[in-house]
């Protein structure tokens, strides 16, 4: 921790004041959320999300990558999940569709409720705003079925 | 590799001399004129650098006319509207920022820590990138490469400037501070420790960069949360964009011509609430050192001397006159010393101080509310002071709403490029189309009948005849080129206009 907070331990980074505050506040823990910033690189993350209670991702832990890019935070951060997940908003490649990640970014939020909405997103997959089309017609055609497809997929991928 | 542009360093006016040579056989009056413009970009481009540079001579109630650099990028707003509004406390000055705050620190506890505060945060060399251009290894390199060599070679000589004249601000700040210190020699401008006692007692947080800022931040308009300057100059509209919710019209058009006339750029939305067209405002602590007001290393908390009257309508303002334009005049001519210079706010003055009669007015009722007994304490921004409270949610165009559109009013320039660049594209594309349709005739009539067909369906159709057809692509390329100068025609009048 000392060393993230020590602003020496950004040489040859640019200059940015608040990048070990909004660091310290990202690392705020969350239950089921972890979130550990790179050595080499503070606006890297590698961060791990719980599957929440009670949805086909219970007891799967997921990992994803998250970026502060240079304008952050008037831009939003850059989430990707990195194991691979049966959800109608996350692609194969793992990127996410959620609206506080893009139109609905505030500088406000904070990236600690950002990654409990991606969490919330497990609880509540949205197949009517799909990014995996197959998947958001599995889901919406055969829920039972997308539901057990997700599971079989959180145990082969995401123990 | 070996075209190191940064030695180069090549003056201004010998900068465009390869333009010259490609346009001037016939544009010599343009190409002149056109030098002047790039000439005047250049002179803008280098007095918004020096606005951003900190000077602690430039002082407004205890904070700074420039950032502390908290955000290395986006400091594209404009810088002698944010100095103007900051001079005449319409915004709350760039206050040099507390990375931590703890209220049970003892005053020499808080003194010591901000007493060891820079005008900036650290400055490192900018690192450019070093691509290499792609006519790098042509043997005749094109005008705008070297356009583009010349557009680095300025920018890395402005980083460079700003980096040493900042250093040089910092230096002589730490410089006379520590004399000040020492006690052998005090300076007007270096603040008195009760001036930073009163301004970071109270310190809050700011909401969005988490550092800690005397209370006196700016409010937002709509939900009357505090919000530090730095990070409200960092707020800008979107460059402009197609419209998010393709869902909404699914067979809007695709053709491009329409595509540029959907193009929006939206107002920036409370980062907090999210009610669009953001808007700050902001209420002075009643300090009055600095700019307008008497030096900061004569505030003291002597309640007769802050006190004189309370009751008089001119609540803020009770520095004589005469002191005030003294220490005004004194900021002014000094701010500038280092850039060389001259002082452009000799209308600022007169304007300042009309302003000032009105606020303390207006003020005087706020005033009043914190004059009472135990002086100065700056309210906290969520805390119990009543004028805040009262305060609802303000339109836009309420008096004293500072929008972020007034600080970064080229929004509307920014989307008329995007648009008439958009429709350019498109209009050099048809005319590709069109062209490469000439050369294909021979070998492939039929083919390239129908395509033209298809891709001129819309006025075409009665030309079905193939004696036709060549000549009406001719017309078509004259139209195009037409269109084409018309487009500019209309933008460079819109740019005037614009200018005013």
């Amino acid at each position: 921790m000392s060393m993230i907070l020590n602003r020496s331990g950004l040489s040859g980074s640019p200059p940015i004041g608040q990048l070990s505050a909004w660091v310290a506040r990202v690392r705020y823990p969350v239950p089921g959320i972890t979130a550990v910033p790179h050595e080499d690189n503070l606006r890297y993350f590698n961060v791990t999300i719980d599957g929440p209670s009670g949805s086909p991702y219970e007891g799967g832990k997921f990992k994803l990558e998250l970026f502060l890019p240079d304008d952050y935070p008037m831009l939003a951060p850059k989430v990707r999940f990195l194991t691979r997940i049966y959800h109608p908003n996350i692609d194969r490649l793992g990127r996410i569709c959620l609206d506080v990640l893009k139109a609905n970014w505030s500088p406000a939020l904070q990236v600690r409720t950002i990654l409990l909405s991606i969490q919330a997103l497990l609880s509540s997959p949205n197949p009517d705003d799909p990014l995996a089309n197959e998947v958001a017609e599995e889901w919406k055609s055969n829920e039972q079925n997308a539901i057990k497809t997700a599971k079989e997929w959180t145990e082969r991928f995401a123990q | 590799m070996g075209n190191a542009p940064a030695k180069e360093a090549r003056s201004p006016s010998g900068s465009f001399s390869k333009d010259n040579v490609v346009s001037s056989k016939s544009f010599v009056g343009l190409s002149k004129r056109k030098k002047e413009r790039d000439r005047e970009k250049r002179r803008q481009k280098e007095q918004h650098m020096l606005d951003l540079i900190v000077r602690y001579q430039e002082n407004v109630d205890g904070g700074y006319l420039a950032p502390y650099g908290n955000y290395k990028d986006g400091l594209n707003y404009k810088t002698d509207v944010v100095r103007e509004l900051i001079i005449e406390r319409k915004l709350a000055p760039f206050y040099t920022p507390l990375e931590d705050f703890d209220e049970s620190w003892t005053d020499g506890e808080l003194l010591s820590r901000l007493k060891r505060l820079n005008l900036h945060a650290p400055t490192t060399e900018l690192l450019l990138d070093e691509d290499e251009d792609p006519d790098d290894h042509k043997i005749h390199q094109s005008a705008s490469s070297m356009r583009r060599k010349e557009h680095k070679a300025f920018k890395r000589h402005l980083s460079e400037m700003s980096i040493k004249f900042q250093r040089d601000a910092e230096s002589r700040f730490s410089r006379d501070r520590s004399v000040s210190e020492s006690g052998i020699k005090t300076y007007p401008n270096i603040p008195s420790d009760d001036l930073l006692l009163t301004l970071y007692r109270n310190a809050i947080e700011c909401p969005i960069c988490f550092l800690y800022y005397p209370p006196n931040l700016n409010l937002s308009r709509c939900c009357v949360q505090p919000i530090c300057t730095e990070c409200f100059v960092q707020l800008k509209r979107l460059d402009p964009h197609p419209p998010h919710d393709e869902g909404v019209a699914p067979n809007a058009s695709t053709e491009p011509e329409k595509l540029a006339d959907e193009l929006i750029s939206e107002p920036v939305n409370c980062p907090f609430c999210a009610m669009s067209d953001f808007g700050v405002t902001y209420s002075p602590p009643n300090l009055w050192t600095g700019i307008g007001g008497r030096p900061p290393r004569d505030f003291n908390l002597i309640p007769q001397v802050i006190h004189e009257d309370p009751n008089t309508p001119q609540g803020g303002s009770r520095s004589s006159d005469c002191q005030r334009k003294a220490s005004l005049s004194y900021a002014m001519t000094k701010s500038h010393s280092a850039s060389g210079t001259p002082p452009k706010k000799s209308t600022c003055l007169s304007e300042y101080r009309t302003n000032q009669g009105q606020k303390s007015f207006e003020d005087s009722g706020s005033m009043k509310s914190k004059n009472s007994d135990d002086g100065f304490h700056i309210k906290n921004a969520e805390g119990s002071d009543p004028a805040r409270r009262r305060r609802g949610s303000l339109p836009a165009k309420a008096p004293g709403v500072i929008t972020v559109d007034l600080i970064h009013p080229d929004w509307e320039q920014k989307l008329l490029n995007a648009k008439s660049k958009l429709a350019r594209r498109s209009a050099a594309a048809t005319a590709l189309h069109a062209s490469s349709l000439i050369y294909d005739r021979d070998d492939s009539h039929h083919t390239y009948t129908s395509r033209f067909e298809s891709s001129y369906r819309r006025s075409d159709s009665s030309n079905g005849n193939d004696h036709n057809n060549h000549t009406s692509i001719e017309e078509r390329m004259i139209e195009e080129a037409l269109k084409l100068s018309l487009l500019d025609e209309e933008e460079r009048k819109l740019k005037e206009r614009l200018k005013r």
